[in-house]
């Protein structure tokens, strides 16, 4: 299955579920920046931007990640130099990379830019222990995104 | 497997506050019929908060008011990150070795009036780090350690232990460590910190807060908003409101705001709130702030009026305190933007005790007893100083400053001073004053007086051989009081 919205085109690997949705803008006259989520769970309806409302429900094998969007202006700053989409790897994941700790979980952020637009990827795996063929899970998943410019 | 794309509708400002409040009017009811009056007064201050910040979750939840101050999640093993007020010492602001690094918002909440709440990450600086991508730093390069909140505190949250960044936020500093605490706004970020408009949003954080912080919205919180709350001139609130004799007020980094019904809510600024305490605060003789501080035409002064008085602050001047009915005289003309300029004194009790007084930069407002207020200006203030003012001489004014022929004059309890552009202005007192006046004062052939009166024999001690004998030089003579005998002597020049 193909998910194209917001500039964004994900190949969705089984065994996912994923939404994009364009956010309203801050202020009037801005277009609204895109957010990704993708999970190996059912998303529920109420979740933060960054997984709240998701990660708490993630079994040992199971995954979500956030992408999400910045305004086109910030591309141009150090924090998003990095010029690609990352390949997570294992050991990119550390059981305090969460906006909330939550026992078992284990996350991993990064900011980049693609196609010119800013972004930062946040990935959260249920369980640090297996956060290998976590990684793999992810990166097979971001294998299928690429990002068009504005 | 579902794939759903789907453009969510802007979310509205939140509708809910209403409801909200009326179903925390509703609970306050249910305990006010189920407990003793006494009781429920007793407990209404941390009650009200908690209904304020968790309606539905304070009323059915079984729980301390406390920890529904702190709202959901509040302890360290939530994993939340604790807020900035918390652990800064009641401050809402990043702490020594922070850096605000991104922010979400929370739709619909209470705190904010109903509004959007901003929540700004703090994460802590890093030190002797290089490289690295991922916009954290390594752990070891923190410039803090992981630890929970406070105990005496319900918001034991979390403080720099999270290594995660929300990203608006400076974005030119590449890598910061944790996340050491969380700062608090109704204003978007970008309006008062190095942030970008990107939003974030999470609802499941609406609640959450601290017993450090404000713990409902209130018209104080409105006026600081108003004012541009965390970038504003006040700065960031330290501690919440408090109750202070007939309403509320809170602290802020730079000043305080008040209110009460009668007056609403007004805010002062430093050196003006400081004064404004030091003077027996809302509860003393100023009452509340009935305007917010004003800045003087110059751009340089502050001023802010109270219920019964006013306080301006000049940088060359300092702070000072008018009160009763100098403070309205004063007003009434045109205060610091006036001829009278600032004040250089606080409204004092003459050392008689008679009546009270206030001098400025260019005069001086004197009070008799709880009569009306005279004002002198310039060269006639300098010559009524020069006679020690209300406790001298002259006593005190009977009259404003009239015109008279080419010059000015103005009528005191004792005497009377007079004066025009080429002879300034000069003090005559009793006998030789009241001689004056029947020869026609200032239009009489003597014309201005030139020097102040003064003692002919000024040797200190006073005998039969050196009488005390007062003089005064005019334009075209002299008037000489011989005071042992009472001979009045007019002598006119060519």
């Amino acid at each position: 299955m193909t998910l194209v919205a917001g500039g964004l085109r994900l190949e969705l690997p089984a065994g996912w579920e994923a939404r994009v949705r364009r956010q309203a803008p801050s202020q009037p006259g801005r277009p609204g920046n895109v957010l990704l989520h993708a999970a190996t769970i059912p998303l529920p309806e109420e979740r933060g931007d960054f997984g709240s409302g998701v990660v708490e429900r993630l079994g040992p094998d199971d995954a979500f990640l956030a992408l999400f969007e910045y305004d086109e202006r910030d591309a141009v700053k150090v924090l998003f130099k990095a010029p690609r989409i990352p390949v997570p790897k294992p050991s990119d994941f550390s059981p305090d990379v969460l906006q909330r700790t939550t026992a078992g979980n284990t996350g991993a952020q990064w900011f980049f830019s693609a196609s010119g637009r800013p972004f930062s990827m946040h990935a959260v795996l249920g369980s640090h222990a297996r956060r290998a063929p976590g990684a793999t899970k992810l990166a097979r998943l971001l294998q299928g995104l690429t990002v068009d410019s504005l | 497997m579902t794939a759903t794309a789907d453009a969510l509708q802007a979310l509205g400002r939140g509708s809910d506050s209403g409801l909200a409040q009326r179903a925390a009017d509703a609970v306050t009811g249910w305990l006010s019929r189920r407990t003793s009056r006494r009781g429920f007064l007793v407990r209404a201050g941390v009650v009200g908060s908690a209904l304020a910040v968790d309606t539905i979750g304070f009323a059915l939840r079984p729980q301390s008011a406390y920890a529904s101050v702190c709202g959901p999640g509040s302890n360290c093993g939530s994993g939340w990150t604790v807020f900035c007020a918390t652990i800064n010492n009641g401050v809402n602001r990043c702490p020594e070795g922070s850096v605000a690094a991104g922010w979400w918002k929370a739709d619909g909440a209470s705190l904010c009036g109903g509004h959007a709440r901003y929540i700004v990450d703090c994460n802590a600086t890093c030190t002797n780090c290089g490289g690295g991508g991922s916009g954290i730093c390594a752990r070891s390069c923190w410039s803090c350690s992981c630890r929970c909140g406070p105990s005496s505190s319900c918001d034991q949250r979390k403080a720099c232990c999270n290594a995660f960044r929300y990203g608006q936020c400076h974005q030119e500093v590449p890598q910061v460590g944790g996340v050491v605490c969380r700062v608090v706004s109704c204003t978007p970020p970008w309006r008062w910190e190095r942030c970008s408009t990107a939003p974030a949003t999470d609802n499941n954080t609406r609640n959450h807060n601290s017993a450090q912080l404000p713990r409902a919205y209130t018209s104080i919180t409105a006026r600081h908003i108003r004012l541009g709350e965390n970038g504003s001139k006040l700065g960031n609130t330290v501690y919440g409101e408090f109750a202070v004799p007939g309403g509320r007020a809170q602290r802020y980094e730079n000043g305080r705001i008040s209110a009460s019904t009668a007056t609403g809510a007004h805010e002062m600024l430093e050196p003006i709130a400081g004064t404004f305490v030091r003077n027996g605060g809302e509860g003393g003789t100023l009452g509340f702030p009935a305007t917010g501080t004003v800045v003087s035409r110059d751009g340089r002064g502050l001023v802010n009026r109270f219920q019964r008085g006013r306080i301006s602050f000049h940088p060359d001047l300092g702070t000072f305190v008018l009160t009763g009915a100098i403070a309205t005289r004063y007003a009434a003309a045109d205060g610091e933007d006036g001829q009278l300029g600032f004040p250089v004194s606080d409204a004092t009790v003459t050392d008689d005790g008679l009546g009270s007084y206030a001098r400025f930069q260019h005069g001086r407002a004197s009070q008799l007893g709880t009569g009306e207020v005279f004002l002198t200006h310039d060269v006639i203030a300098d010559a009524y100083e020069r006679a020690e003012a209300e406790v001298g001489v002259l006593g005190f004014p009977l009259a404003g400053e009239q015109v008279v022929a080419s010059g000015r004059f103005q009528q005191f309890q004792y005497g009377r001073i007079s004066g025009n552009l080429v002879t300034r202005a000069h003090w005559l007192s009793r006998a030789i004053a009241a001689k004056y006046v029947e020869l026609g004062a200032e239009t009489s052939s003597l014309g201005f007086p030139i020097a102040d009166e003064y003692d002919a024999h000024a040797w200190p001690w006073k005998t039969p051989a050196n009488p005390e004998v007062r003089t005064v030089l005019f334009e075209h003579g002299s008037i000489t009081h011989e005071v042992f005998t009472g001979r009045v002597v007019v002598q006119q020049t060519p």
